[in-house]
């Protein structure tokens, strides 16, 4: 239906008055089209083509263009990226906050990520950090972990907890999340650990109201990392995992329902449902078994989720 | 089929929802739209109907591999026209529960997921069926054909976005299939693309348009969007090239006549979306534009080696912080049409803007008389719908 049909139609329900009906049709025609996000689209598409070109290029050309022309450039991109985000920062706070210039935030977005290609520069071309890797992991952590709470930009925090989750050896990113060697049950345990460690900060800065409107992102990175992590556990190691995996499954569960996340109650329902799967098909090795578990679990997932709000006792 | 009625009004709810969001309604009256225009339809959230989707395509396997493990034993031996009979009893099922008031239309489900797995599973399954039973596997112009007409009715009667598509679709294969079997044909395959999405587009376009035809309205906009992308397909320099190629079997490909025609669509094409994102003030044909843009350099890229890839990626994200920059400031006043308004909290401008339109256009000097007002909570509420 055409706005203009569905003003018609409110209007003949006495809902909206002629007056209003013919001023919000000739607001519409006439207002401008809005391209903000695009543009935001394209600030962000140019960024990371340059940051990755940038890349590229130091990595093709490390021995023809002299370093210290390169590591120059490099440094005074993200000097001035973050000299522009310094001068335009506002005062902190708890909440979030409205930076009123535009370019702030990706100055500082800009600034970070070139700051991650030359650390790395540095350490391949001078060794700075030797062989103690753990250090070229955990400062960019620290920095970006400041950067984020000072300046109030989830997207830094981003990449402060993939850096924390890189200092453990892992990769967070989630589409490279599988890539983990979980066969490794060390780095099982790193997963959970950090991934619980993100979920309890997310806690605290929802309780203590400490950008409590950080604790999203927490949930999400942490929440994926100790799930996939605990679920590989079950799959390569001790079943006991599956422990770990339903109890997440179900806080997923718990917090879908107290805030309406729908994208948890999917994760919640998609990881338990595979890990149980998983666990039960592997213990009766029975080809009839696993057709009519899979009927009539899926049937059964399809019925809950058609009725979650009244088995979860959620209020539309 | 779907409950007309109930469509019309989710359409109008939905409309006076986006209104609200803008600012452009207030509360009472959003309230009052949905007490007006009732709609029992199930409503999920995009993450439960991903869900409801996969998984009920999951049981449909199921029962499929229940069904073939049961007559397994009893058909091993027979050919594949009896298979495909079964097949087909399976789709009359799956047609009959969708069709059946009792188990489907009592539930209200429309684009919940589940009915969406049920109507594409049936389709597929009746096609697949026919083509077993009447043996139309070496005989592709046929399928196509009938696969045409089944999602072509399918998507007539429920209005489907996914099937509308799947049909335009099919028809552009099956007249791919024509037109190859003639030389004349081969030369002018390009041409006739884009010519059949253009009166795709031009149809759907109307379509949407129309008022009676609500129900399809969804589904008539997808087409276009479809329609956009296969015209700007249809002349672009890299699928004409390969897809001679692949019909002649020449590997690598190789220059093709009028060359420069198709470099030149390359160009225009895009252009002519941006002046219609102007002209229409849709995102959508921006939107659209910007993607064949990306095309075009892709594809120039592939055949002519300007700079290696770090070096265009390099000046190419350069370019584009400095174009946005540019961009972004010069739009602070909105100008050609164009703004760099965000989308939401903006509404004491806006009552103002209206409360003017209203009273230049009825000279009615009542700032009471319309109820404005309940602004503060316009734009929010969309922040924890995820």
């Amino acid at each position: 239906m055409t706005i203009k049909s569905i003003l018609n139609n409110l209007l003949e329900k006495a809902v909206i008055d002629a007056p209003q009906r013919d001023a919000t049709q000739t607001y519409l025609e006439n207002r401008p089209l809005s391209v903000h996000s695009e543009l935001r689209l394209l600030l962000f598409a140019g960024i990371s083509f340059f940051c990755s070109g940038l890349g590229m290029l130091i990595y093709k050309h490390i021995d023809t263009i002299g370093h210290q022309v390169i590591i120059a450039f490099i440094a005074l991109v993200t000097l001035a990226c973050g000299a522009y985000a310094y001068l335009k920062r506002q005062p902190y706070s708890d909440n979030a906050i409205q930076n009123p210039d535009t370019f702030g935030d990706y100055a500082l977005l800009l600034s970070c990520m070139t700051f991650l290609i030359l650390e790395g520069y540095l350490q391949y071309q001078y060794q700075i950090f030797g062989t103690r890797y753990g250090w070229a992991a955990l400062i960019p952590t620290i920095l970006f972990f400041l950067a984020a709470y000072r300046f109030d930009h989830k997207g830094v925090l981003t990449m402060a907890m993939t850096a924390l989750a890189t200092w453990a050896g892992l990769t967070i990113t989630p589409f490279d999340l599988l890539k983990n060697d979980f066969s490794n049950l060390h780095l099982v345990w790193s997963g959970i650990g950090i991934g619980t460690l993100l979920i309890a900060i997310g806690y605290f800065s929802e309780i203590k109201n400490i950008k409590a409107h950080f604790s999203y992102s927490y949930y999400m990175l942490g929440g994926n990392l100790a799930v996939i992590a605990s679920l590989a556990g079950s799959f390569n190691h001790t079943k006991l995992f599956w422990l770990i995996m339903m109890t997440l499954c179900i806080a997923f569960i718990l917090y879908a329902r107290k805030t309406g996340s729908h994208l948890f109650l999917l994760m919640g329902v998609i990881y338990s449902y595979i890990g149980t799967t998983y666990i039960l098909v592997d213990a009766m090795h029975s080809g009839w078994f696993f057709i009519y578990y899979g009927l009539f679990s899926c049937l059964g997932v399809v019925l809950f989720l058609t009725y979650y709000k009244k088995i979860l006792n959620i209020k539309s | 089929m779907y409950n007309k009625f109930f469509v019309k009004n989710l359409q109008i709810q939905e409309g006076a929802e986006t209104l609200h969001s803008e600012g452009l309604l207030n509360d009472e009256q959003l309230q009052m739209t949905q007490n007006e225009f009732p709609s029992h339809f199930y409503h999920a959230n995009i993450f439960v109907k991903i869900g409801l989707f996969l998984f009920t395509i999951l049981v449909l396997i199921f029962v499929q591999g229940l069904f073939f493990m049961f007559v397994a034993e009893l058909l091993f031996r027979s050919q594949d026209h009896i298979w495909g009979s079964f097949q087909f009893i399976i789709s009359i099922i799956m047609f009959f529960m969708i069709e059946n008031a009792a188990f489907f239309q009592n539930r209200k489900f429309y684009r919940s997921g589940t009915d969406n797995a049920l109507i594409y599973a049936a389709c597929l399954s009746l096609i697949c069926s026919l083509i077993m039973i009447f043996k139309l596997s070496n005989d592709s112009l046929i399928a196509v054909s009938m696969a045409g007409c089944i999602t072509g009715i399918a998507a007539r009667r429920y209005g489907d976005m996914f099937l509308s598509v799947v049909t335009c679709l099919l028809l552009n294969s099956l007249l791919f299939l024509i037109l190859i079997k003639f030389p004349f044909g081969k030369a002018i395959l390009p041409f006739a693309t884009m010519l059949y999405w253009a009166i795709v587009g031009y149809l759907s376009r109307n379509l949407k348009q129309k008022e009676d035809y609500y129900y399809w309205h969804d589904a008539a906009d997808v087409m276009e969007t479809v329609a956009l992308l296969g015209f700007y397909a249809g002349g672009n320099y890299w699928v004409v090239r390969e897809c001679s190629a692949s019909l002649e079997h020449k590997y690598p490909s190789v220059q093709i006549p009028f060359a420069a025609l198709f470099y030149l669509f390359m160009v225009l094409i895009p252009i002519l979306y941006f002046y219609a994102a102007h002209r229409f003030k849709e995102r959508k044909f921006l939107i659209i534009s910007l993607l064949c843009i990306v095309f075009s350099i892709i594809t120039y890229r592939t055949y002519h080696a300007v700079a290696p890839l770090e070096i265009a990626l390099t000046i190419s994200g350069a370019l584009l912080i400095g174009l946005s920059i540019f961009l972004i400031q010069k739009l602070k006043t909105p100008q050609y049409g164009f703004s760099d308004e965000p989308s939401a909290a903006k509404n004491s401008l806006l009552e103002t803007l209206i409360t003017s339109q209203i009273l230049k256009n009825h000279n009615t000097i009542e700032p009471t008389g319309v109820p404005f007002g309940g602004g503060d909570t316009g734009g929010g509420g969309a922040s924890n719908a995820f």
